[in-house]
């Protein structure tokens, strides 16, 4: 064989395996949780050094520079919010800003500074005790999620990361002997409330992660946290997200529905046989149309032994169609229940079937009833939340009116209880076929009531007036006095289960 | 083992025990099973004068605890009277709780996000009867612009 065509032949087969090398070359630089982390609101991330655990070995400046020109000449980082869960903060949506930004090389003994930065959102917000409000970047995640992404070697993977920080670097980082990343949060004016309370940050640490281009678009994608977070202004323009959103009855209150489920036999007034609080938010686009309809509840307490399903409907037009979906989260748990996420897909009303089966899918082991009995021990219930995007903008006058139509079907009886004024839906129920339109009893109380927030569930078998004994007063003025009933129970006849108990 | 007394106290007892679960809501079943509960005596024993029992209402009577409000925000007068330079204009509507001015919990926002600053903005909220007042925020993207408190009464 002529030596020329060996060494062409060999060269090729160099290249060739080469050429099949170097994808592989390339996937062993992967996301690496760092382990610097941010806390107390500043933090100097060192990118050579991979946290304690990490799928990953310490990153050099050839992994650093590989990232760098993966995202496009700029370094992305995850970071975990890890924000305390009080006033409109919560487990499932958390947020900080970020004051400053900056990636510091050093290279060939220069100090080089990177200080571009951007996040996916902003917000609003006023520094320090500022009153005056400017856009600021802002990271938002949730607690205790399990990241699924395409690589399981990726330190983003089973992780609980949840929003990206971007640095703009055009330097190439190769012969770096030092690169670091110095974030700053911001103090924002929390007394002024939300946007500031939300977007503030505690001394809970975050962790820090530099990703590659993939998990960085998994976590952008996920938008963790967002649906539950205020004012959330995405950076990209290309993204036309709502920025504006009507919370019904507030951003962190919730509607009380409550049920005597012996429909149409009376009860024993004690109020308490399903109560499940809900709150519902509108997302407005720029023209202030309705284009996103989200919820989210809770069961509080069972102190019935029927069998139910809880359903949320709202009244939409017939013409309005969407898409979303709905999950169920068991107490405690950031992950949906099986069988969850469930697709919506709108055609007209809205109408979820929420909580099924109550009798079984929520029971305090040993007993007949949950968070109703006056020696019982107060447990969480089921969670849910639902999001749906509509298909095109509605006007906000469209939307029927809040609370909609909170319902409950008892299999046991056959029947549907809603609030006074709606009509029989389900399906198998018999209120029509038996011809009954209403849902008041023969003293003309109703079935199902909406209370406030503040208002505490009666202990089993106490009538609601003899736990609230200002609330026939307020019944029989038609609304007029007493209006604040509820915020005087006799306390030895409620159940202590206040929304700091039963919001987790 | 069986910790039932014998019949016909067993049957007594498990008698009372389905009266007293049907009382609070019924005393379970199948899917397939109807169970009308049995017809409650409707004479009042609750002897509390504050009772549901003994205080039958009129059928007109009304249980809501909520009401609707459309609190209107005038917006470009706002802007133009207090000299906005920012260019995105932004609403808050909240109820009348102020927050904790430690940690900024307690303030229930009824609405917040941005708005059209040459139109008034006005939207359905929905509000506990016991609230006498709504406040609102109009405020900008701008750090020169200092936000702008007012109220609505109700």
């Amino acid at each position: 064989m002529n030596i020329f065509k060996t060494l062409a032949i060999s060269t090729g087969l160099t290249l060739v395996a080469m050429t099949i090398a170097l994808p592989a070359q390339a996937q062993t630089y992967m996301s690496t949780k760092l382990k610097d982390v941010v806390t107390s609101g500043t933090g100097t991330i060192n990118l050579f050094s991979a946290a304690n655990g990490s799928k990953q070995p310490n990153p050099t400046a050839a992994t650093v520079e590989w990232l760098r020109q993966n995202n496009g000449s700029g370094l992305v980082f995850a970071v975990d919010v890890n924000e305390a869960a009080n006033g409109t903060e919560k487990a499932s949506s958390q947020g900080i800003t970020v004051k400053s930004a900056k990636v510091v090389a050093v290279i060939s003994g220069v100090t080089y500074e990177f200080t571009e930065f951007s996040t996916r959102t902003q917000a609003s917000v006023a520094e320090g005790t500022s009153t005056a409000r400017s856009m600021k970047y802002t990271l938002i995640g949730d607690s205790g999620s399990s990241r699924i992404t395409s690589n399981t070697s990726s330190d983003i993977y089973g992780s609980d990361f949840d929003a990206t920080l971007r640095v703009e670097v055009p330097q190439s980082l190769s012969g770096a002997s030092s690169v670091r990343l110095l974030v700053t949060l911001m103090v924002t004016n929390v007394a002024l409330g939300d946007p500031e309370a939300f977007y503030d940050y505690t001394n809970g640490f975050e962790d820090v992660a530099i990703v590659t281009a993939s998990d960085a678009a998994y976590l952008d994608g996920i938008q963790a946290g967002q649906a539950e977070a205020p004012l959330v202004i995405q950076t990209s323009a290309i993204e036309l997200l709502p920025s504006s959103t009507i919370y019904l009855p507030a951003v962190d209150k919730y509607y009380m529905v409550t049920y005597e489920d012996q429909f149409p036999n009376p009860g024993d007034y004690d109020f308490n046989d399903l109560t499940v609080g809900y709150r519902v938010y509108l997302e407005l686009n720029n023209a202030n149309k309705v284009v996103g309809i989200g919820g989210v509840g809770y069961l509080v307490a069972r102190g019935g032994g029927f069998d139910h399903d809880w359903f949320l409907r709202i009244n939409l037009p017939g013409s309005t169609s969407g898409s979303g979906v709905l999950n169920l989260y068991a107490p405690g748990s950031a992950v949906p229940a099986s069988g969850y996420p469930r697709t919506i897909n709108l055609t007209g009303p809205l109408n979820l079937s929420v909580f099924e089966h109550t009798a079984t899918l929520w029971v305090d082991p040993g007993r007949n009833f949950v968070n109703t009995e006056r020696d019982q021990a107060i447990i969480d219930g089921h969670r849910f939340t639902f999001h749906v995007t509509l298909n095109s903008p509605m006007n906000v006058s469209q939307m029927p009116a809040a609370p909609y139509d909170p319902y409950l079907y008892v299999y046991n009886t056959k029947y549907e209880i809603h609030l006074d004024g709606n009509p029989a839906v389900h399906p198998l129920s018999r209120n029509t076929a038996d011809g009954l339109s209403g849902y008041r009893d023969a003293s003309n109380y109703p079935y199902a009531m909406i209370m406030p927030e503040d208002w505490l569930t009666p202990i089993e078998y106490i009538d609601l007036g003899e736990a609230y004994p200002e609330f026939v007063e307020f019944i029989k003025s038609n609304g007029s006095t007493k209006q604040d009933w509820y915020m005087r129970p006799n306390l030895n006849a409620i159940k202590n289960n206040t929304p700091d108990k039963w919001k987790w | 083992m069986n910790t039932l007394p014998n019949t016909p106290t067993r049957v007594i007892f498990i008698t009372a025990a389905l009266l007293a679960l049907s009382a609070c809501g019924g005393g379970g079943g199948s899917e397939d099973t109807v169970v009308i509960p049995p017809p409650v005596d409707n004479e009042c024993s609750n002897t509390n004068v504050n009772s549901l029992c003994q205080n039958p209402v009129p059928s007109t009577a009304k249980f809501e605890n909520f009401e609707p409000a459309t609190p209107s925000v005038p917006v470009p007068a706002i802007v133009t009277n207090n000299g906005f330079v920012g260019t995105r204009i932004f609403v808050k509507i909240t109820g009348s709780d102020s927050p904790d001015p430690l940690t900024g919990a307690g303030q229930q926002v009824l609405f917040l996000g941005e708005v059209s600053p040459s139109d008034n903005f006005s939207i359905p909220v929905h509000v506990p009867l016991a609230e006498t007042s709504l406040f609102y925020e109009v405020f900008s993207d701008s750090s020169s612009d200092d936000i702008v408190f007012g109220e609505f009464l109700l």
